[in-house]
């Protein structure tokens, strides 16, 4: 199940986003409304999962070209 | 895929100002305008700065001026808080009560509220509590 866990901090200026759950790239895709309702979006700290996810489809796609 | 963003909020939407405004204590004491409106001192005197949401200064405190939000050309608010009301300036130290860690509160709530008006928008159902550190945290979990 997909989440959205926003943090806020007590500096009025920073939210701490974090997403769980998604499929490849879409936590960006389906949260970007966020950073856009709320400005710029500062550091961005891509979790073990996203690579793992990338990596996985990365070889899904070199297998189905060996196929051929 | 997961992923964690630091976000840096800046004042632009007005419902979002008021409701974080009222979760600081001024619920039913807000006023808001369509064109800006004068800010009047603490002895009735008017004030150069001109102000969209205004919060009047028999709110505020005894002996204090008007608070206001200025929306600019740019989309984003000012807020004009006089110095005796930030216990800033010459009066650092007074008992001014509006200064950098109310500003930072309701900065703080803003976001907060923006973020919910978001939420709403979508028909997201979103949780509110605080993390452990007592920070204000949303939470969907079904998206």
């Amino acid at each position: 199940m997909a989440q959205l866990i926003l943090v806020f901090e007590w500096d009025g200026q920073t939210v701490h986003k974090e997403t769980k759950g998604f499929s490849g790239k879409s936590c960006v895709d389906k949260t970007k409304f966020i950073d856009e309702a709320l400005g710029a979006v500062g550091e961005r700290k891509l979790k073990a999962e996203y690579f793992n996810e990338e990596k996985e489809s990365e070889q899904e796609k070199i297998r189905v070209n060996n196929g051929h | 895929m997961s992923h964690f963003v630091n976000i840096t909020t800046s004042i632009k939407d007005q419902k979002a100002l008021i409701r974080a405004l009222e979760r600081i204590g001024f619920k039913n004491k807000i006023e808001v305008y369509n064109t800006s409106q004068c800010l009047y001192g603490y002895q009735g005197d008017v004030r150069p700065q001109k102000a969209h949401v205004i919060l009047r200064r028999k709110y505020v405190g005894s002996s204090s001026n008007d608070i206001g939000f200025e929306k600019l050309a740019n989309g984003k608010f000012v807020a004009h808080i006089s110095e005796y009301d930030q216990g800033s300036g010459q009066y650092a130290g007074g008992v001014g009560i509006y200064g950098q860690q109310w500003q930072k509160k309701l900065n703080t709530y803003y976001g907060v509220e923006k973020c919910k008006l978001e939420f709403e928008k979508q028909k997201m159902k979103y949780v509110e509590d605080e993390d452990k550190d007592g920070r204000p945290r949303l939470m969907v979990l079904n998206m």
